[in-house]
């Protein structure tokens, strides 16, 4: 089975908290379908809503998913997915 | 007193011989430059001469509130300080927050403008319509934090506003700040050494008088919704939650956080120098606001371990903890409150200084300098004791290499010698704020052009990364498609720093924050115009706001083209145009010079300059009603 590495900042009860989780994927699975698959303790529900998904910061192998094809981009043998909040300003 | 909003009350103070006097501007004026930034360009245009010493009496030093400064629109309570950079000899710009802008307008004026130099410490004393020229013999060598609160004691009034400089200020170090209302830091391009070569301590205000808008119902209903579009907007949760340094593991997890010096692109334990981190293990015990503004993103910490030091007062931005942390190649918490503080106290630019100390580790780990160069510090990546130590050395200027390293990358480079330079992470002599310019386009082109060097400050160009749907709206507006959402792309980007260059000029000219147009974007060119013509009674659209924006960036740049300033001068750090990213998701980009020059190409063109020598053609300023104020500097055509 292929396999992906999910980074969590912030997620769950601390700000700064970080988690780190494999996950094994099907063929041609999502990042959106990585994102409703997870089973972390403490992870805000609210931020499974769709219109909470505006606030989150997603990377594939470090790329913005924004520069990919979203939340539909395709995912493969050991990427890895980064989820974590928006943040602005320097 | 009650004034109205769209007076221009300008305040003069001459230090050399005492001299005070009021003036007024023309309303016709204030609708052209739209105050603020805009005024203050033009009045330093047209006072100063063509290579007046920046460290000399006839040097300006120029105070503006914003033109909405004072009224309850959000986060509209900037202060643009202007003057003639001392350490790259060209036009520089700050902008700050706090208060002390409303508080200069409730006190009877908009703009201060010192010229002069005093021969023996002095400080302003300002309030409800007099000025007072008093001796501050008693501050000198103090800290800002002292002097403010020994302003406050003399005063005998808690509520006054301060202006403060540190020792660095006093000695002239190139890259000294003025902390104005205790926690905002006004830095950048030596902005205290100007204040400390006028024999200017500080500068303190008082004010109880009021501004009146012309229509009073409308204006604050407009403000209120701008208000809560603010609110409702994707960026200012991440800033009140956890300031700017919020931004810290998104930039590590994108391969974009400088560390050692531009040398690596992220750094373990980057965690510990992010807002979240803050929050988490209790350094945060408050949030601090400017003038009327509800998104607080300023912070208020203490350390939690007595290893470097105690310290409960402001805290670090998202450059400060760059700078100080891992540009520095350190991670600890307590050490970075405590160099930001240091920083403060004495009166410095921890941009500047933490890149200043990362460029001397550099050299000092390839074995350019030791410790007989070093004053005996061993200048490693990572020694915090070292670098707090340096810090407070360069402020007081003590021993020859403290003293070198007062005067800048630049100049220290030139006197290390070898390769040093191309280590000296500098253009125009000011210090790269830590934003990585080789995969970021639009920004590599903005820190090229910026007037005062290359930074984030001028023009921030962060939508280009279309990382909300309100950036990719903006980048939609400007381009007509929102596929230029992306900083690797070298298409549209003279459009895309074009429009926020204007945006950034109008925002600072009334006084707003940038984070509200630019990071946020809820405060828009639309409203602001709006707000200005309900305000000022005057008429005002988004075309006639976005051209005056063009009115202040053409004044700048014909300072500086005065000054001596060419296309040459249009440049990046050498690091950013010929070392490929080294690592992460961004490895081997860059933005060379043949890519820069295509970037700059545009950006004459679409700006009417020359492109032989980048100068305002003289069509330019004509269309822009410039001949008469800054024509002799323009090429024909
Ligand atoms: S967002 Fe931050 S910097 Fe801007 S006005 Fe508000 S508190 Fe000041």
């Amino acid at each position: 089975m292929p396999q992906v590495r999910v980074l969590l900042f912030g997620l769950g009860d601390k700000a700064a908290g970080k988690r780190q989780l494999v996950q094994e994927i099907g063929p041609s699975a999502t990042v959106e379908e990585v994102w409703r698959g997870l089973q972390v303790p403490g992870m805000e529900s609210g931020t499974r809503d769709p219109a909470d998904r505006q606030a989150l910061l997603v990377l594939v192998n470090g790329e913005p998913i924004e520069y990919l094809d979203g939340w539909n981009t395709r995912l493969s043998d050991n990427d890895q997915i980064t989820y974590l909040h928006k943040t602005v300003g320097g | 007193m009650i004034r109205k909003l769209s007076s221009q009350r300008v305040l003069n103070v001459d230090l050399s011989d005492g001299r005070v006097w009021s003036e007024e501007l023309p309303l016709e004026d204030l609708v052209l430059y739209l105050g603020g930034r805009g005024l203050a360009a033009k009045i330093l245009y047209e006072r100063t001469r063509r290579g007046v010493d920046a460290l000399g009496p006839q040097n300006l030093l120029i105070v503006s509130s914003g033109t909405l400064t004072g009224t309850n629109a959000p986060s509209s309570g900037r202060t643009s300080i202007t003057t003639k950079s001392p350490v790259t000899r060209l036009y520089l710009k700050v902008s700050v927050g706090g208060h002390i802008g409303a508080e200069l307008r409730y006190a009877g004026w908009d703009h201060l403008v010192i010229a002069g130099a005093a021969s023996t410490p002095k400080y302003l004393w300002i309030h409800d319509g007099k000025v007072e020229i008093r001796d501050a013999s008693g501050l000198s060598g103090k800290g800002t934090r002292e002097g403010d609160s020994l302003l406050k004691e003399e005063l005998a009034d808690d509520e006054i506003q301060t202006a403060v400089i540190g020792p660095a200020g006093e000695r002239r170090v190139m890259f000294s700040s003025i902390l104005c209302s205790r926690y905002n830091s006004a830095s950048r391009g030596g902005i205290a050494a100007v204040m400390g070569s006028k024999n200017l301590k500080a500068i303190a205000i008082r004010g109880r008088g009021s501004i009146a808008v012309e229509e009073g119902k409308p204006y604050y209903e407009l403000a209120s919704q701008m208000r809560h579009a603010l609110a409702g907007d994707s960026g200012s949760d991440s800033l009140f939650n956890w300031g700017t340094a919020g931004s810290i593991p998104g930039l590590n997890e994108m391969g974009m956080l400088a560390a050692r010096n531009f040398t690596a692109t992220s750094i373990e334990g980057s965690e510990k120098l992010s807002g979240q981190y803050l929050v988490d293990e209790g350094y945060l015990i408050g949030r601090e606001s400017c003038f009327a503004c509800s998104t607080a993103c300023h912070r208020y910490v203490r350390t939690l371990s007595d290893r470097w030091g105690r310290v409960q007062e402001s805290g670090p931005e998202l450059e400060t903890v760059l700078a100080l942390g891992s540009e520095c190649g350190i991670t600890d918490t307590d050490s970075v409150l405590v160099a930001n503080e240091i920083c403060n106290d004495l009166g410095m630019d921890t941009i500047s200084a933490g890149h200043v100390i990362s460029w001397a580790m550099e050299c000092y780990e390839r074995g350019l300098l030791d410790q007989t160069k070093t004053d005996g510090l061993e200048l490693r990546f990572g020694n915090a004791e070292a670098q707090h130590e340096l810090l407070r050395r360069i402020a007081d200027r003590k021993g020859a290499f403290a003293d070198l390293l007062a005067e800048g990358t630049r100049h220290a480079s030139q006197e290390i010698g070898g390769e040093s330079w191309k280590w000296a992470i500098q253009a125009k002599g000011l210090e790269q704020s830590a934003v990585d310019t080789r995969m970021a386009k639009s920004y590599a082109l903005a820190f090229a052009v910026n007037p005062r060097g290359p930074d984030h400050l001028m023009t921030e160009t962060f939508a280009e990364f279309g990382l909300s749907k309100e950036a990719r709206d903006v980048i939609r507006k400007i381009t007509g498609d929102e596929k230029y959402a992306n900083p690797r792309l070298l298409e549209k980007r003279a459009e895309i720093v074009d429009w926020h260059e204007k945006v950034y000029a109008a925002s600072e000219a009334l006084g707003f924050c940038v984070f509200t147009s630019t990071a946020a974007f809820a405060v828009n060119p639309a409203n602001m115009a709006q707000l200005m013509a309900l305000g000022l009674g005057v008429p005002m659209d988004e075309d006639k706001l976005m051209l005056a924006g063009s009115r202040i960036v053409n004044i700048e740049r014909c300072f500086n083209v005065r000054e001596g300033a060419t296309i040459k001068d249009d440049t990046l750090p050498w690091r950013m145009m010929n070392e490929k990213v080294p690592s992460g998701p961004n490895e081997g980009m860059i933005t060379d010079r043949p890519v820069l020059d295509n970037l700059l190409g545009q950006y004459y063109a679409l700006h009417g300059w020359d492109l032989k020598t980048g100068a305002p053609l003289l069509s330019t300023l004509s269309a822009l009603g410039l001949v008469q104020v800054c024509g002799d500097v323009a090429v024909d055509g």
